[in-house]
């Protein structure tokens, strides 16, 4: 159609979020990308240039370095099986019928958790996590195990799994929202037709819910992987990456960079790292689901 | 979907006509502009006598003050009080206030000293804190003022403001003093038997080891940020390692750390744990919380600050107070681990003398006495606790603060940023078990190697 | 026949008790919230499970009046702006980038998409020094317009996608009988796109509502500060009274939940689905 390709109509529809990212996005991020390869503070107009040197004090703490990466790997792993897999799976089961009647119900519930901020739900799990008066451990206690006084978020090897928990718990709901919005579009008469036709429900899911998701489906795994890359909030609060830098994750170390150690170098070379895994990830993710294709 | 339509219009064509936001970013200032004046007190009284000040004395203009007690009923109150004591005397200034709370102070005042938008007069813990502005060339030199006024100068205990001291230029005016202190819960020491806060080391493990086989947790102790141990390292390294040692290793451009003393320091931390003293769960439990179990009676001791005492007493708890004993080491003794909190002036302020004229109000007797009386904190000037206006507990922890040596100073705030970076979460793996003292020093004297090479770039 | 029914019935009790535990592991957190804000402090710490004495209603009136009345305006104009703009501008952009033809289109998108790459954090300075020159730091507009930007992104990605799976028919025929672009867009489009709409104002709504680090930073006046600012009046540097806080908190909260409740409407099956089915 000739309307389509009208210059006119594109660059003025598409001019305020392209000039918005392009100032207020793009703008900071060069700035970051030049930054990173100063040593500079905040609060001081002194810039000493120091090259690829921020990367280099990154790199080099081996240890933190890879705790880093371990705890935004497990984290991605495990948000995208949960929040982008079993939020669609609860989606499809909501939308059954025999779940209809309570839809409103659990959907309602279990959408809540994302509504709060999360600093008050980190706050929440902290207490629930404490090892002396926390519901965790009274629980495990109630059931006959007197002894279990596990350290959960004090504990070198538990810190992180306990924050990717709460995360969890936050945000499938989440994204079950997200797939319940897509399905509820898909013609209902192409699922009678496929009952009529003697599929199983896991085969409906599969042959019927899942194609016709695509595109739902590449939304909330985008956003749950970059969301796991970028994960601040939850880390910060709970445990600030301790205790030692045993639940630090990219973000966190470079707030820590940026305003505790003064390092705005080393804080703008994290996040430039940021990007260009998130830049990666979210690539290949588009690139693998052939979006916009017909 | 008229209503959509005309929203879609409106937004639309204020967009497009504004450009983008570069332009409506002035337009939008232009119209906060009105509103601002229309709220009222905001802008300086003489609105109409629009060109902004020149320069005159008697001009009006505005002072910012900015703050870290925000908590309605208590730092807020008292603060605004204060600021309109002052605006009464000096009807030509209208001081602003902002206050944000202490964690998210450090981040803001960061990044409002990189821009233009200082406030005149702000606040600044003291130290290293202190002295990284005053390098970056943010802090006004208030030595001439201050000598010029001798009387307020010797009003103020020279310890404290030689926190804020610098190659001999003072930055900043002490507002509250901090000591960091034992305090015990009266009721459980006396139904343990234990007739007397104990003195020594030896007597301080004997109380603990008694309390601990009655049943009673002895510390409260909560380490999850990781601060609190910190305090306790301060004082300790303060009494085994040599003055001189320290001096140099705490000084960013001559660190070393190595130092046998800071393993025997660490040790005296790690006994009270290992011989399980503390409560159970230190590096799962906020500092908060550990407080409000000692509040409850379920711990006997608390190390803590003077600050916090009156929320201790608020609910009739019969607190005594005794400083940490002193240990053995090569060190100095006697000293209590505790600085000053002050503020500093901004050298962009446009009127320095106002922000110091402000700041001898707050430091005046009427109102340190305000303070002492209704927010229990300790005075920095001279002579202004008595029996009216303190709180017992408060009083005998200024009788220890006045008869000690010195103040060691927050060992987080003393060195360098980056190694107390290192130093902080490698003693909450030694708490944890998973780290030794000495691999806690290893991370300790790596962190300040490397910033001693960046230095000396 | 009979055997599959039973295993299929298992099954629906199987699913069934699957969300009731989930959804009692998400309210008992929740109303442990509120049964806090209710507790003294004292209580609060020592006996964080159980009930309160003495219900502490004054909680909610001092958090009320100290935490969040002032700050209730800002927060709403703040949000609405946001939620506004960020929709309006990505459902403009998805349009395009859905619908017409032209070379840039991918890198179009890319380049929107690229916004969610971005920590906030670290161009907190950058941002701070842009807003100041362009004589926005400390006006409402400080805070709507980050808050807009960093929502574009994940809005036109939203949007986008729900728009690729529609028909295009309708509009065809739209411009077939003549119809203007804008016309076509505020007629049809939007309104088949309601659903995804609501999502998207609710998730953007969601965020500025609850966004701290930026509303700490760009505005200092009392006047143009935002909620989560207002609760610090609340916090104290020792021996914060977290009943208080937690009241606040569960009011703040509250405000989004009753608007979901209300926005929910908009997404369910049935008063949508008429024009989805397009």
């Amino acid at each position: 159609m000739k309307v389509y390709r009208d210059k006119r109509i594109i660059i003025l529809y598409l001019f305020p979020a392209i000039a918005l990212m392009a100032l207020f996005v793009y703008y900071p991020l060069v700035q970051s990308i030049v930054f990173s390869l100063f040593k500079w503070a905040s609060f001081s107009p002194e810039k000493q240039w120091v090259g690829f040197y921020n990367y280099h004090l990154i790199v080099s703490d081996t240890a933190t370095f890879f705790t880093i990466l371990r705890n935004n790997f497990f984290y991605a792993v495990v948000s995208t099986i949960f929040q982008a897999g079993l939020g669609l799976v609860f989606a499809a089961c909501l939308e059954e019928k025999f779940m209809r009647g309570t839809q409103p119900f659990f959907r309602t519930v279990l959408f809540i958790p994302s509504l709060i901020a999360m600093t008050v739900i980190a706050m929440l799990w902290q207490f629930m996590y404490d090892p002396n008066i926390g519901m965790i451990n009274q629980a495990i206690q109630a059931l006959g195990f007197k002894d279990f006084n596990a350290q959960w978020l004090g504990d070198s090897n538990l810190s992180i799994w306990c924050c990717i928990i709460v995360s969890q718990w936050q945000y499938i709901g989440y994204c079950m929202m997200l797939d319940l919005v897509g399905i509820q579009k898909i013609d209902g008469e192409l699922f009678e037709a496929a009952t009529i036709d003697g599929a199983t429900r896991p085969q409906v899911f599969r042959y019927i819910t899942l194609p016709l998701m695509k595109e739902s489906i590449l939304v909330t795994t985008v956003v749950t992987i970059l969301g796991s890359v970028k994960v601040f909030t939850e880390v910060y609060v709970m445990t600030a990456g301790g205790p030692g830098r045993s639940s630090e994750v990219l973000a966190t170390a470079m707030y820590r960079a940026a305003f505790k150690n003064d390092e705005m170098g080393v804080a703008c070379a994290y996040a430039i790292m940021i990007f260009v895994l998130t830049f990666i990830c979210a690539a290949l993710q588009l690139k693998l689901s052939h979006t916009g294709e017909e | 979907m008229k209503s959509l339509k005309k929203i879609l219009a409106i937004v639309l064509a204020t967009c497009m006509s504004a450009g983008i936001f570069a332009g409506c970013g002035g337009s939008g200032g232009g119209e906060a502009a009105p509103s601002e004046s229309s709220g009222g007190e905001a802008t300086p009284a003489s609105s109409e006598a629009a060109p902004p000040a020149s320069g005159d004395s008697g001009e009006s203009f505005e002072l910012k003050l900015f703050h870290k007690w925000p908590e309605i009923g208590k730092g807020r109150d008292y603060f605004e009080a204060a600021v309109a004591a002052y605006e009464e005397a000096n009807p030509n200034v209208k001081v602003t206030i902002e206050c944000v709370s202490d964690e998210e102070a450090k981040s803001k005042l960061r990044v409002m000293m990189g821009a233009d938008s200082q406030p005149d007069v702000y606040f600044s813990w003291c130290g290293e804190f202190c002295y990284k502005f005053a390098r970056a060339g943010n802090a006004w030199d208030m030595t001439e003022y201050l000598n010029n006024d001798p009387e307020w100068k010797d009003s103020i205990m020279p310890s404290t403001l030689n926190s804020y001291t610098m190659d001999g230029k003072v930055y900043g005016i002490p507002f509250r003093l901090i000591g960091k202190l034992f305090v015990y819960n009266k009721q459980i020491f006396a139904d343990n038997g234990i007739t007397e806060a104990p003195k020594t080391w030896d007597e301080l493990m004997a109380t603990c080891e008694k309390l601990k086989g009655a049943g009673v947790t002895p510390i409260a102790f909560g380490n999850l940020q990781p601060w609190p141990a910190c305090h306790y390292i301060t004082g300790f390294n303060v009494a085994c390692v040599p003055s001189d040692v320290r001096m140099t290793d705490y000084n960013y451009e001559t660190g070393e750390f190595t130092d046998p003393g800071y393993i025997t320091a660490l040790n005296y931390l790690k006994e009270f744990n290992d011989k399980g003293y503390f409560n159970n769960g230190v590096n799962s439990m906020i500092h908060d919380v550990a407080s409000e179990n000692f509040k409850a009676g379920k711990a006997a001791m608390f190390y803590c600050e003077t600050g916090e005492f009156g929320g201790l007493v608020d609910q009739g708890l019969e607190i005594g107070v005794f400083p940490m004993p002193d240990v053995e080491g090569n060190g100095d003794k006697g000293y209590i681990v505790g600085a000053p909190d002050g503020f500093m002036i901004s050298t962009k302020s446009a009127h320095p003398e106002a922000g110091m004229e402000l700041l001898k109000l707050f430091t005046s007797n009427e109102w340190q006495s305000k303070m002492v009386e209704e927010l229990y904190y300790p005075s920095p000037i001279i002579g202004v606790h008595n029996e009216q206006n303190t709180i017992p507990s408060l009083l005998e922890a200024m009788n220890y603060i006045e008869n000690a040596k010195g103040l060691a100073n927050w060992l987080d705030t003393d060195v360098h940023t980056k190694v107390s970076d290192a130093y902080l979460p490698a003693m909450q793996e030694m708490l944890n078990g998973t780290l030794t003292p000495e691999q806690v020093m290893e991370k300790v004297q790596e962190a300040a190697q490397i910033v001693k090479t960046e230095e000396a770039q | 026949m009979f055997a599959k029914k039973i295993g299929s019935n298992a099954w629906k009790v199987f699913i069934f008790l699957l969300f009731a535990v989930y959804a009692f592991a998400i309210i008992y957190p929740l109303s442990w919230m509120i049964i806090s804000s209710l507790k003294t402090n004292t209580e609060f710490f020592t006996s964080p499970w159980g009930l309160p004495a003495q219900p502490q209603w004054h909680h909610y009136y001092e958090a009320v009046k100290y935490g969040v009345a002032a700050y209730f305006f800002n927060s709403v104009f703040i949000t609405l702006a946001s939620v506004l703009f960020s929709v309006l501008f990505s459902s403009m952009a998805s349009y395009i980038i859905t619908r017409f033809d032209f070379k840039l289109k991918n890198a179009a998108f890319l380049f929107i998409l690229g916004g969610l790459m971005i920590s906030p954090e670290v161009t907190l300075v950058s941002l701070f020094k842009l807003e100041q020159s362009l004589h926005v730091y400390n006006t409402h507009w400080a805070l709507i317009i980050p808050y807009t930007v960093f929502r574009i992104p994940f809005t036109t990605f939203l949007i986008r996608s729900y728009m690729l799976s529609l028909p295009k028919a309708v509009e065809e025929s739209a411009y077939i009988d003549g119809c203007s672009t804008f016309k076509v867009f505020s007629r049809i489009v939007m309104p088949i796109c309601k659903p995804i709409i609501a999502s998207a104002a609710l998730l953007t709504a969601m965020t500025s509502w609850n966004e701290f680090m930026f509303a700490l930073v760009f505005v200092e006046s009392e006047k143009y500060k935002t909620i989560p600012i207002g609760l610090m009046n609340l916090k104290g540097q020792f021996g914060t009274n977290y009943p208080r806080l937690m009241a606040a908190l569960v009011v703040s909260a509250s405000v989004m939940i009753i608007l979901f409740l209300c926005f929910q409407k908009q997404f369910v099956r049935g008063l949508t689905a008429g024009s989805v089915k397009g």
